[in-house]
């Protein structure tokens, strides 16, 4: 039980890290101009995304991404 | 020549480093509205029938971000849903028919709560549960699952937030606070987020945390709430005087959540988090019941092998404490060849309930040229069912024994309910399944800032989608859509633009410093071809006080005896006080110089409460009108998408200092006209009242004529307009009356920013032609057509202060509150207590 409830966190935690710090080369601030893009944000389409994130919520278990808010029930 | 480049690439790398990485790309000052439609679609009912309509949910959102300072920003929300429709209530055996439609009206059932609870019922020795034939009369085991559906009226959510941001060079610390309210939840939350930059701001930290407590403040259904057994839940169900069953919880939450951003190489970024909420208190849903089958273990099969069996529904009972887990896993990788974005996200889910989720997304943005991008999307997700979550229970005891004793005295024993398990839940929600989702977002990106978007996105949830099978049962299965409109305005873009503009050319922003107060529309004409005006208008009316009649004020009695039917005298109730919120988007583009074409959708939600007359008729609430007046001592409200107006100015002339413009306008009956109460008491309760319906229900043509003037820091202003029905009558049978306005105002500017005005205003308004066509009751005199418009004059007054420079320039907001003061109103209504009109538009 403690394996299934802690362990499953920490090695997808343990992923993360390794892939953070494995391949990153150095961008310089004047090379970022692609990383500026509109569309490469990674929240590019905020409002719809709450809309989404409030239909999904209202529908599935797994709620929330894990960003801190709040809100209503929509327990309909 | 080697100094001068590396000073411009150190001063490239001062500028570029003041951008953090997470939230450089979205401006730090815009405004947006947001109006999405999400709907469920029909659910297999399998041999059962039920007309209730499919839930459906309208929501709108608008907000703004400001800077106060270079580090300073503030942001405000607020959102908005309304929804009506069927959910299932509870699942159930097809074998004992627990969907019922209605024989003497197709449109709609009466009541759950019969087929809650329903009569002989018979297991077999194996407890399936057995289903008689009605041909062959004989019965059968039929072990199907089915949900029940029941329904509810319209319904009101609203949020609002407000948050204060500060930036240092390298990190930044946020704050936010809001509170959401619908009649039955409560909730206010509190949150902070921090942001710190390393590595030449390759890497960033998000540390946040989060707080939410929230009240449940429930009535259970009338119909319903008989049949439900609520004994097992303690003090958290308690019975009112009006014998109304009122299920009160509190929650707290907790969040604590921790992200790591990294941009990996020239075109490719990555953001991992995992987040950690802590839930404490009543989670569980209250309109959501377990079905409980109680066969007797001492009760012996008849000759057919039939074995009695009782049907209860409890309220469910979830855990009161849930521990979830959450990863996130967010890539963004740039595909150079299309001038594309592929973001990829993955989601792992789990908690204390023992439910695992797993959710994969993609979308692919694809900018196509001039402004335009297409974003197809799919999304899949998945989840295990909660370790208590179950279709239905079976207990293995007596639902209640009845025993005599030697003097022929009864002895009744309910059920144990400590043989329960001590927690179940049926709600499909909890249960295994898997649900694919995909979509197309189109975007517009017009020059100046301003960004509209469309999308769609079909949701299909299914048993068998189940990561590794095993899911639910195809009953369950449901699809849906959501739709969404979205208008963002990047206010730093348009500034930058707008005073860009005006170094090239003097274009006459002028008027808008002054322009009429808020409460006025068609005023003004966009100067020339190609200039653009976004606005959003909001309208705030109530009506309260004691009757009128005319310009009298009138006691029960007269309300009783002459309020309704004069000749019958049946009059039950009076309503007590009626509130309006309206939200319109202002569109105006000027594709010439002598035509400006504008477009408003509205959104709107009403409210209103009722109270018996002194002295009416006590009525039997299992009769049509009786169970209308004990439902009419809930709140009303109903809310949604109002009328879209359709209109064209012309600037028909112009002098230095005046102009006169008239406006052509068509409204569109997209507003709904024909909403019904649920159906309560087992009655059908039909139309709601007329001043609730959210639209015209007819095309009207709406003209207006204009004619305003500027003397110095002095404006004046005069406009007459009109609402013209185009239809007799509406899909519902009635058509609202006609409307002629006339207003005068005048309006003096202090500073080169801020403008007062007083205005006078004189409304005539018919009164409603024509009735439902369909079941109403007339229970007071808002159900009465005579009982609509009148003659009204109000005086206003408004305040108006555009921003003539700074990062804000050209914005104008505006607020009038309009002071009634005499209603000569048709038949008997309430007095209009004021209207309060707020707007903030932006030219350019």
């Amino acid at each position: 039980m403690f394996e299934k409830k802690f362990l499953a966190p920490l090695k997808i935690g343990a992923f993360f890290c390794l892939i953070f710090l494995s391949g990153c080369s150095s961008v310089s601030p004047w090379e970022r101009g692609t990383l500026a893009k509109a569309h490469m944000n990674l929240q590019p389409s905020p409002l719809q995304s709450s809309l989404r994130s409030h239909q999904y919520g209202s529908r599935e278990a797994a709620s929330g991404g894990g960003e801190a808010a709040g809100g209503g029930c929509g327990c309909y | 020549m080697a100094v001068t480049k590396s000073k411009a690439l150190h001063l490239l790398t001062v500028a570029a480093l003041a951008l953090p990485l997470t939230t450089v790309f979205a401006s730090d000052e815009d405004a947006y509205f947001q109006y999405g439609h999400y709907e469920d679609g029909e659910r297999n009912l399998f041999t059962t029938k039920s007309a209730f309509k499919p839930i459906e949910v309208d929501s709108l959102q608008s907000g703004a971000r400001l800077k106060l300072s270079d580090r300073v920003r503030l942001a405000f929300n607020y959102t908005q849903d309304t929804w009506s429709g069927a959910t299932p209530i509870t699942t159930a055996l097809l074998a004992f028919n627990p969907n019922h439609e209605s024989t003497t009206r197709a449109k709609t059932i009466s009541g759950a709560s019969p087929y809650l609870q329903p009569s002989n019922l018979y297991v077999d020795k194996q407890f399936n549960p057995l289903q008689l034939d009605a041909k062959t009369q004989k019965y059968s085991a039929n072990n199907q699952l089915v949900h029940t559906l029941s329904t509810a009226s319209p319904e009101t959510r609203k949020q609002g937030g407000i948050g204060i941001g500060y930036d240092w060079d390298e990190a930044s610390l946020d704050a936010g606070a809001g509170t959401s309210v619908e009649p039955d939840y409560q909730s206010v939350f509190g949150n902070v987020g921090l942001r710190l930059d390393f590595n030449q701001k390759l890497t960033s930290v998000n540390l946040g945390a989060s707080y939410t407590a929230s009240e449940t403040n429930s009535m259970l259904d009338h119909d319903a709430s008989p049949y439900i057994e609520t004994s097992t839940f303690g003090t958290r169900v308690q019975t009112l005087k009006n014998g109304v069953k009122l299920v009160t919880g509190s929650k707290d939450d907790w969040t604590g959540s921790l992200g790591l951003t990294q941009v990996l190489n020239k075109s490719a970024l990555i953001e991992g988090s995992v987040s950690y909420t802590a839930s404490n208190g009543y989670m569980s849903n209250p309109y959501k019941v377990v079905e409980i089958l109680f066969v007797d273990p001492t009760k012996k099969a008849d000759s057919e092998g039939k074995i009695d069996a009782k049907l209860l529904p409890f309220l469910e009972q979830r855990p009161e404490q849930r521990n979830q887990w959450t990863e996130n896993l967010r890539f963004v990788q740039h595909i150079a060849a299309l001038d594309a974005a592929l973001h990829l996200d993955y989601r792992f889910y789990h908690d204390d309930w023992g439910i695992n989720a797993h959710t994969i997304s993609s979308d692919w943005i694809q900018p196509i040229g001039d402004g335009w991008s297409l974003t197809p999307r799919v999304r899949y997700y998945s989840q295990n069912a909660a370790d208590f979550y179950t279709p239905y229970l079976l207990s293995k005891q007596a639902a209640s024994t009845i025993k005599f004793d030697d003097n022929g005295n009864i002895t009744r024993t309910s059920y144990n309910p400590k043989l329960f398990p001590q927690n179940y839940s049926s709600d499909y929600r909890l249960s295994g399944y898997g649900a694919l989702s995909g979509g197309l977002t189109v975007t517009k990106k017009f020059a100046k800032g301003l960004e509209l978007q469309a999308g769609a996105e079909y949701y299909t949830h299914a048993g068998n989608l189940k990561l590794g099978g095993g899911g639910e049962g195809n009953y369950a299965d449901f699809d849906g859509y959501l739709v969404n409109a979205a208008l963002n305005v990047d206010l730093a873009a348009l500034a930058t633009a707008n005073s860009a503009h005006s170094e090239h050319s003097h274009h006459a922003h002028h008027h808008h410093g002054t322009g009429a107060p808020a409460g006025v529309m068609f005023d003004h004409v966009l100067a020339n071809a190609g200039d653009v005006m976004i606005g959003y208008r909001y309208m705030y009316a109530n009506q309260a006080g004691q009757m009128q009649n005319g310009t009298n004020p009138v006691g029960d009695k007269t309300l009783l005896n002459q309020s309704c039917d004069p000749v019958l005298k049946q009059c039950f109730v009076t309503p007590q006080e009626m509130s309006m919120n309206m939200h319109m988007l202002d569109l105006m583009y000027a594709p010439t110089d002598w035509l400006t074409l504008m477009l408003m959708p509205q959104f709107m939600d009403m409210h209103m409460t009722m109270r018996d007359l002194n002295g009416a008729a006590d009525l039997n609430m299992l009769t049509p009108l009786g169970a209308a007046v004990t439902h009419s001592r809930h709140e009303h409200t109903t809310g949604g998408v109002g009328d879209t107006g359709m209109y064209a100015l012309f600037n028909i002339l112009k002098f230095s200092n005046q102009q006169l413009n008239v406006s052509l306008g068509i409204s569109a009956p997209t507003g709904d006209s024909a909403i019904q109460l649920r159906d309560t008491h087992q009655q059908d309760l039909g139309f709601i009242h007329y001043g609730m319906q959210l639209g015209s229900g007819t095309w009207d043509f709406k003209p207006a004529i204009t004619y305003t003037a500027n003397i110095d820091d002095w404006s004046f202003g005069a406009q007459l307009n009109g609402t013209k029905r185009l239809e007799n009558q509406s899909k519902s049978g009635f058509a609202l009356g006609d409307i002629f306005q006339a207003t005068v105002w005048g309006s003096y500017s202090w500073m080169n920013w801020l403008a007062t005005s007083v205005r006078g205003v004189y409304t005539l308004q018919g009164a409603l032609n024509g009735s439902y066509n369909g079941i109403y009751h007339q229970i007071g005199a808002m159900d009465f057509p005579n009982s609509y418009g009148g003659r009204f004059v109000d005086v206003g007054f408004g305040v108006a202060a555009s921003m003539p420079d700074g990062s804000l320039q050209g914005n104008r907001i505006s607020f009038e509150w309009l002071q009634p003061v005499h209603d000569d109103v048709n038949g008997y209504q309430l007095p209009r207590e004021g209207a309060l009109s707020a707007t903030w538009s932006y030219a350019f």
